[in-house]
């Protein structure tokens, strides 16, 4: 015996046209196995709907309270130390190459000492080049503010400075915080 | 308090879900702090309780799926937990607690995202499209897992009550068994 569409009628929930309903009622009078079916359906599905919500134990949002707390704690320090850890290794990496090159330089004091007096002239050949550059500017920029020019340049300075040691702060310390 | 305003649903979700309080809570706590986290991902066109029941119905679905990890398959120790009842009442005698505990164990036969179909129908009253969403399916899909856990279930209370009648059968009547 064929039990579609009967059985798919039983649990779909959904209205049946009068034919189908009576077609259902026809097959279950005649099959032992959707009868069954359908009778504890009937009384599951009624145990289901008066299924009340079950509650916590009392305190559960105090107990939330401290969770969050000692999530939020464990994100910032998992934060500041990979903050941290990543700053460290940047700087270990940097001063490796820089004790490579050095110790390079060293199997060589001749090498060295060209390649010293070759930084120094480059480095002053920039500082001529930079000071010729902001020459020019000032002259195109208005009297007053050529005149302030070293106290910008120095406000422009500390100010980026800040910014740097406060990025630095807020990543390592303040990042979890909303 | 959001926490306060829907502690009882996400609990009873999780509880329904997992079938042990201690772990229930957990889940709960977790799926506040998840909601709590993901707070600028929720789309304010979306009723925030469907929004919450989906984060906790996700984590009791990973919970369950790690925990069948573990340990030995549930379905497999249903029909000898349930038969080996030591002291079964008659069955008109069966009271709500013993229903819900019987409950309980049926849910847990099922596969988590049919478990989590079930309980999101029937405790929460929710739609197939919002289980749908809930349950990142489809809504034929959500449909047909509702369709395969309520046959199942039916089938598993039907043993279930055939068992305990069965075995309440009263002493001067001829056993079957």
């Amino acid at each position: 015996m064929s039990h579609q569409p009967f059985e798919s009628w039983l649990f779909e929930e959904q209205a049946l046209e009068e034919s189908e309903g009576e077609a259902l009622r026809q097959h279950l009078f005649e099959c032992e196995a959707c009868r069954s079916l359908s009778e504890a359906w009937d009384d599951l599905g009624g145990l289901l709907r008066a299924s009340g919500l079950a509650a916590p134990t009392v305190g559960f949002s105090g107990r939330w309270r401290a969770r969050l707390a000692q999530d939020r704690e464990r994100r910032r320090r998992r934060q500041a130390w990979w903050v941290l850890g990543l700053t460290a290794g940047s700087g270990l990496a940097a001063s490796l190459a820089l004790a490579l090159q050095t110790a390079a330089l060293l199997r060589s004091p001749a090498l060295l000492a060209v390649r010293f007096v070759e930084g120094v002239s480059a480095f002053a050949a920039d500082v001529f080049l930079l000071r010729e550059a902001i020459a020019s500017v000032a002259e195109s920029l208005p009297s007053f503010l050529t005149s302030s020019w070293p106290l910008v340049s120095l406000g422009v300075l500390v100010l980026l400075g800040g910014v740097w040691a406060f990025s630095i702060y807020r990543y390592a310390f303040q990042g979890v915080r909303r | 308090m959001l926490v306060e305003a829907y502690q009882i649903p996400v609990f009873n979700l999780c509880l329904r879900m997992l079938g042990e309080p201690g772990e229930a809570e957990d889940a709960a706590q977790e799926s506040f702090l998840r909601a709590y986290r993901g707070l600028a991902r929720y789309d304010s066109e979306r009723p925030f309780g469907t929004w919450l029941l989906s984060i906790a119905s996700h984590y009791c679905i990973d919970q369950l799926r790690k925990r069948r990890l573990q340990f030995i398959s549930v379905e497999e120790e249903m029909p000898a937990q349930m038969a080996a009842d030591p002291h079964p009442g008659p069955e008109e005698a069966l009271s709500l607690a013993q229903r819900e505990e019987a409950l309980s164990h049926l849910l847990a036969a099922l596969a988590p995202q049919d478990r989590a179909a079930i309980v999101l129908r029937y405790w929460y009253d929710l739609s197939y499209a919002e289980i749908a969403a809930a349950l990142s399916l489809s809504v034929p899909a959500a449909k047909s897992r509702l369709h395969r856990a309520r046959r199942l279930l039916a089938e598993r209370w039907g043993e279930r009550q055939g068992d305990r009648t069965m075995m309440w059968r009263p002493t001067n009547e001829p056993s079957t068994i």
